[in-house]
């Protein structure tokens, strides 16, 4: 069933030949403290937030690609660049390279894990929580600068 | 924090910390500027929200307080995080770059003294994001001066990095193809960086479409481009399966080549006067075809990403298997299996010997 995949069979290394159940699959991911993993959901979260900001760019790019062009409204613009650049900074950026980094570090010196795994996962999933709660206010109610909306002020913002 | 006690204090037997990754130094580094600096981001933000909503008046300029301050905290953290994020990136190119020449990395302790070196230095330049804000010339020449330090350093890491490849047998697979062009990006973008240093330039540039073709041309052209180059590096140790070399030459040729249709023509708006953040602009000023061409690169480089991420996923069920150690890198990652079991080491390596300084010491290791 496995196809002699390396990762599924260490996946499966605990359970004879059956698959495990797919709720337990989640929940090792959910409850896991292991450097490997929580590196992994690091990458994989940094890398869904770089196809958003991505996209963000692309937006901007086709407002911009000739003069007076009218594609997006000034507000959605300034929301635009203001949530490009804090989620390529604080999404992306950062977890991506602190991801490799809980990844490689202990293998590289030779340790088992980190010195302190489960304030690690914490830092995961408080992390994720904030990435969740940002983009949240393109939803969410009455923001300071009208009903519903993102931050509009740059991403260091220097607020009008 | 984790990382700098791990590191320091769960090391094995045998890895000094004269032998250890050039990479996990450069993370040690990172996180002790993140120690120092995001304190300050936090304040800010702390304060901001008493402005907000409990009537504070910090940053209210007609209340007393200083819009400025809020200036000064923010790039005490943001100035750092930059080099937060940069100094992981090097990290990686420090370990691709010695594999892929077959030849231990070039001046192993100036190494780490230049990167201990940035870390210190740029938590003292924050202020060259303040130019125009009126610091007055003795505030203002500090920080050109500072900034203008901090490339010391780096320019020894660049120069130990083309050290490192003179006399080596280059392989061109991808990781190292990336490394390459993050070495000429990344040398670019630190020319525009002191450019922008001068505070005079900077008055005039400002603000312009120049800063950002500049700070793009790092965090794109120097830190994602050597983030491609981990990707393809580490992703057989990871996932025990090769990414395909083919697949990720057309990615590499098309992101490179849409990076610079988009951020090196992106330089001359910004020199012909387009502000940033801008929604929209008036024709006849000479910026529309430079627009344009940003935009077509742009295309490029999406195209170029979505080849690696159908790269990524096909190969984990396709892709080659690799085994242990498929680049015949040296350092202790590359020993265990692939991917590596939930324990990382089944008995705790034991490092024996030194080449030379560097990364070329895990050539003798007992387990």
């Amino acid at each position: 069933m496995t196809n002699g995949h390396p990762v599924l069979e260490a996946i499966d290394q605990t359970v004879e030949a059956r698959r495990r159940p797919r709720m337990d699959v989640v929940y090792g991911w959910v409850s896991t403290v292991d450097h490997k993993k929580i590196g992994l959901m690091y990458i994989v979260y940094a890398l869904i937030f770089l196809v958003i900001a991505g996209l963000q760019a692309m937006l901007m790019r086709i407002q911009l690609a000739v003069p007076n062009n009218h594609f997006v409204s000034p507000q959605v613009f300034n929301r635009l660049f203001t949530m490009h650049g804090t989620t390529m900074v604080f999404f992306v950026g950062m977890p991506i390279l602190f991801g490799f980094g809980n990844y490689l570090v202990p293998l590289m010196i030779g340790a088992r894990d980190m010195a302190f795994p489960r304030l690690n996962a914490f830092s995961f999933w408080i992390s994720a929580f904030g990435g969740f709660l940002l983009y949240f206010s393109y939803l969410g109610g009455d923001g300071l600068y009208g009903a519903g909306s993102a931050p509009d002020v740059g991403w260091f913002a220097y607020a009008r | 924090m984790n990382i700098v006690t791990t590191a320091m204090c769960m090391r094995c037997r045998g890895m000094k910390l004269s032998r250890m990754p050039l990479f996990v130094w450069l993370m040690v580094v990172s996180s002790g500027i993140v120690f120092v600096a995001v304190s300050p981001l936090t304040a800010a933000q702390i304060m901001l929200t008493i402005d907000r909503y409990l009537g504070g008046h910090f940053f209210d300029t007609q209340a007393g307080g200083s819009a400025v301050l809020w200036m000064h905290f923010f790039w005490i953290f943001g100035h750092p995080e930059v080099y937060v994020l940069v100094l992981p990136a090097f990290g990686f190119v420090n370990e691709i770059i010695p594999v892929f020449s077959r030849k231990a990395i070039f001046g192993y302790p100036a190494m780490v003294a230049a990167s201990v070196g940035i870390g210190f230095i740029s938590l003292s330049v924050w202020a060259h994001h303040m130019f125009t804000v009126g610091m007055g010339p003795a505030g203002n020449t500090f920080f050109v001066f500072a900034t203008m330090v901090i490339s010391v350093p780096t320019g020894i890491k660049i120069f130990n990095w083309l050290a490192t490849l003179w006399g080596g047998k280059i392989i061109f697979k991808v990781p190292m193809m990336f490394c390459i062009a993050f070495l000429f990006q990344f040398l670019v973008a630190g020319l525009t960086g002191i450019m922008l240093s001068a505070a005079p330039f900077n008055w005039q540039l400002s603000a312009s479409y120049f800063v950002v073709a500049h700070f793009h041309y790092v965090l794109v052209g120097a830190i994602l481009t050597a983030l491609f180059g981990a990707f393809y590096y580490w992703y057989p140790k990871v996932t025990g399966r090769l990414m395909s070399e083919g697949l990720g030459q057309w990615h590499f040729w098309l992101f490179i080549v849409g990076f610079h249709l988009t951020f090196d023509f992106m330089h001359v708006p910004g020199l012909l006067g387009m502000p940033r953040r801008i929604y929209t602009y008036e024709a006849g000023r000479g910026w529309e075809w430079w627009n344009l061409i940003v935009g077509i690169g742009a295309l490029f480089q999406t195209a170029g990403i979505l080849c690696f991420v159908w790269n990524m996923v096909r190969s984990y069920y396709r892709g080659e298997i690799a085994g242990h150690d498929p680049w015949d890198a040296w350092t202790l990652e590359w020993s265990t299996p692939s991917p590596p079991p939930s324990y990382n080491f089944a008995v705790e390596p034991t490092v024996l010997a030194d080449g030379r300084c560097g990364t070329l010491n895990t050539l003798k290791i007992r387990t």
